[in-house]
């Protein structure tokens, strides 16, 4: 049995090679995620960022970068840009506009189409990408064929941001979003690709909260909480107004 | 009708798969060292050169290397000396490919490729002392010479800079100038009719390319399709006393020191050859 | 070192001018960065991978495109030339073949040129191709040096270069020891050409572990929650 030595993650520059010799054994199957490149026997790093793994198996390069590569089964928030009969071409800031089909939505049919205009916003689901094709969207489940939360996303904001904070919104323990919940009450939608959609009744809240979570990409916890409180005691000046 | 199977093994006949599989092809001749043109890997194409072809220039150089033709017109015009330097003449080259030598050229001003290799060649004469720029000059802060060096290219099978290089040596040693006295009180330059002073180049600085295929082979001169089958060239440019005027590795391969080095004794040769097809050119004129 | 002639600005023959890098200070760009050698600095921006023109489309990969601004005025050709000479360095180190039918462009402007400006180009094209996120097979990092009266000079500025009797430029990948780019001008040997080479490589390895150091910063700041 071949030892396991424990893992620090470290940054690693495009070029650095990885040796997961001293961290397998000898029958697990070692997965490669984004930011690595298995080739000629050797794991190299393709981007900079953090080398991180888990359980010693998967391992990934934990970077942060603003334009948007389409992958299968992400969820994304796209804008309309042009209609047809049988699809939508959506942006979703990668190189090339996604195509959503008018058939992909929960209870469509070819008599009974969703009524998109252009400039709608829509929280779909990622179903072909490839580097060769242009990406498809569904806005049904994989599974089930229900909405699930995905289609047209109505009224409220929608702001851009790096593909780490986005991430890092989807855990739900994420420190800035729980702060904003316990003093103001707002839908949001994250996508994947670096787009965050909020919704409030009240617009200069919808703008105040939007900036809050701009600002906290780089804030720790503690920083978050107090920008919170400092933001909902502006707001409520503001109210007394 | 040669047939070549690939890697499929279905039997295809060598023109189409000289087109699906280019890399392919090339390959199944490098391996028994040649290449799809007859030539041997290291082997230049034939190279012949046309001197003072155009009687309106001062000096003019037309030149094939295999496919690749370019035609070097030298024009000399008296200027007004630049305020840095009123003591010299100064030299202005011009490398032009338009959508007449090939159709990867597009029309308009120039492209990338033109102006990277006009800009080559008028380093290489700031650098290294090919002509005395002080011998072009009439009459020191009121009038020089300028010399106008335009290469056009004709025909584009590859190569151009060593085509264009040597064409303006050649078209530079065969220039001849008219006798000029300047005038101080009227500010004029007189001619003579006759063009007989010609130019002593110090130097006769002259290039090899080579390209470098699947990381292994090197090809020296390529034509036109082993370019675009290449990543990486390396040119080296040599004068007459066997020092190194410019090396110039482009393309992201990296090549280690040894296969550089490999290169530069056929890079001398080549150079030295060229430099005697030029001096017995001129003697039969 | 004894012996070692002192240059004008106090530094030896071996030694670089102090270098600096800024990451991502352009919030419009994908990527961004700035990198000096003493006096001469430069910033590029990266825009990537995306939409590209029809007429420049290339079906199997991604084309790169490279602007470079002077100081002052409009390019010329020496701008066109070092457009080619970075775009072909770079063109082995970005994986294209990952992004068919887009374009990465790269735009540099130089803000001060103080010699050894096509290493300082692409420095900061490398960093900002990193801030970027673009896939890179490796990390190309580049340094200049001169022969000065029989010397050879690391990182001359512009008065060094003017009286040099050669100039070479080298670019080092942290992936192999062999050259990736190399252009030398003036009167050399092929002796002195290698002596060049070998002593920028060396460089070139100092100049990876700033890079390291800065990209960790970075990193740093960017786990902070």
């Amino acid at each position: 049995m071949s030892e396991t030595t424990e893992f620090q993650p470290y940054a690693i520059l495009p070029g650095e090679t990885i040796s997961l010799d001293k961290y397998k054994n000898d029958k697990d199957v070692i997965k490669i995620g984004p930011g690595l490149l298995h080739e000629k026997q050797q794991v190299t790093a393709i981007k900079a960022g953090t080398l991180k793994n888990h359980n010693n198996q998967k391992w990934w390069i934990d970077s942060s970068q603003r334009r948007y590569v389409p992958s299968l089964n992400e969820h994304v928030i796209g804008k309309i840009i042009a209609k047809t009969q049988d699809y939508f071409r959506v942006d979703i800031g990668s190189a090339h506009s996604a195509l959503l089909s008018t058939l992909a939505f929960e209870g469509a049919t070819k008599r009974n189409k969703p009524n998109l205009e252009i400039g709608a916003l829509v929280y779909a689901r990622v179903s072909l990408a490839n580097k060769d094709m242009e990406p498809e969207l569904e806005c049904i489940s994989a599974t089930t064929g229900k909405a699930n939360g995905f289609g047209e996303l109505k009224d409220g904001f929608l702001i851009k941001c790096s593909l780490g904070l986005c991430r890092s919104l989807l855990n739900p323990n994420t420190p800035i979003l729980t702060a904003l919940g316990e003093h103001f009450a707002f839908e949001t939608a994250v996508g994947m690709n670096g787009r965050v959609w909020i919704n409030t009744p009240d617009i200069s809240n919808t703008i105040l909260l939007s900036n809050a979570i701009k600002n906290s990409e780089f804030l720790s916890a503690k920083e978050i909480k107090q920008m919170v409180k400092e933001l909902v005691k502006q707001s409520e000046d503001d109210m007394e107004l | 009708m040669a047939e070549v199977s690939n890697k499929d093994s279905f039997v295809l006949d060598a023109n189409t798969f000289a087109k699906l599989h280019p890399k392919e092809f090339y390959r199944k001749f490098l391996t028994n060292n040649i290449r799809p043109d007859g030539r041997l890997l290291k082997k230049f194409r034939k190279t012949s050169i046309n001197l003072n072809s155009i009687k309106s220039a001062e000096g003019s150089c037309v030149l094939k290397m295999g496919k690749t033709s370019v035609v070097c017109g030298i024009k000399a015009e008296v200027a007004e000396p630049r305020v840095d330097d009123p003591r010299k003449g100064y030299i202005v080259p011009n490398v032009e490919l338009s959508p007449i030598c090939s159709s990867l050229f597009k029309p308009g001003p120039p492209g990338e490729l033109a102006q990277s290799i006009s800009e080559r060649i008028d380093k290489l004469f700031k650098q290294c002392k090919i002509i005395d720029l002080d011998k072009l000059c009439i009459s020191e802060k009121n009038a020089v010479w300028v010399l106008y060096v335009d290469v056009i290219c004709i025909s584009y099978d590859g190569n151009i800079f060593d085509a264009a290089l040597f064409s303006i040596i050649s078209a530079l040693k065969n220039l001849k100038l008219p006798e000029v006295t300047f005038i101080e009180e009227e500010g004029k330059v007189e001619a003579s009719e006759e063009k007989t002073i010609s130019l002593e180049l110090l130097s006769t600085p002259l290039s090899a390319t080579y390209v470098v295929f699947d990381k292994k082979y090197i090809l020296a001169d390529p034509n036109e399709e082993e370019e675009n089958l290449s990543s990486t060239s390396l040119t080296f440019i040599y004068n007459e006393q066997h020092k190194l005027c410019g090396i110039s590795k482009l393309g992201g391969i990296p090549l280690s020191k040894e296969l550089i080095q490999d290169c530069t004794e056929s890079a001398i040769e080549r150079t030295d050859n060229l430099r005697q097809l030029l001096d017995s050119t001129m003697k039969n004129l | 070192m004894p012996g070692e002639t002192i240059r004008a600005d106090k530094r030896t023959s071996s030694q670089i001018r102090p270098i600096s890098s800024v990451l991502s200070s352009l919030n419009r760009a994908d990527g961004s960065a700035s990198f000096s050698f003493g006096n001469s600095s430069v910033l590029c921006s990266v825009y990537g991978p995306q939409e590209v023109k029809i007429k420049d489309e290339l079906l199997d990969r991604a084309t790169i495109d490279v602007n470079i601004t002077p100081q002052i005025g409009i390019g010329s050709t020496t701008e066109k030339n070092m457009e080619r000479i970075v775009r072909e360095a770079f063109s082995d180190v970005i994986i294209s073949s990952l992004h068919p039918r887009t374009s990465i462009s790269i735009t540099v402007q130089i803000t001060q040129d103080d010699g050894s400006i096509i290493s300082t180009i692409i420095n900061a094209v490398s960093l900002a191709l990193i801030d970027a996120g673009i896939p890179l097979h490796s990390t190309l990092l580049s340094v200049t040096c001169a022969i000065l009266n029989g010397e050879i000079i690391l990182d001359p500025t512009n008065e060094e270069m003017k009286d040099a009797s050669s100039i070479h430029v080298f670019a080092f990948s942290n992936t192999s020891n062999d050259i990736v780019s190399s252009e030398s001008t003036g009167v050399f040997t092929e002796e002195e050409y290698f002596k060049c080479s070998d002593i920028c490589k060396l460089a070139v390895s100092s100049v990876l572990k700033f890079v390291h150091t800065a990209i960790e910063r970075k990193l740093q700041k960017e786990q902070k929650n």
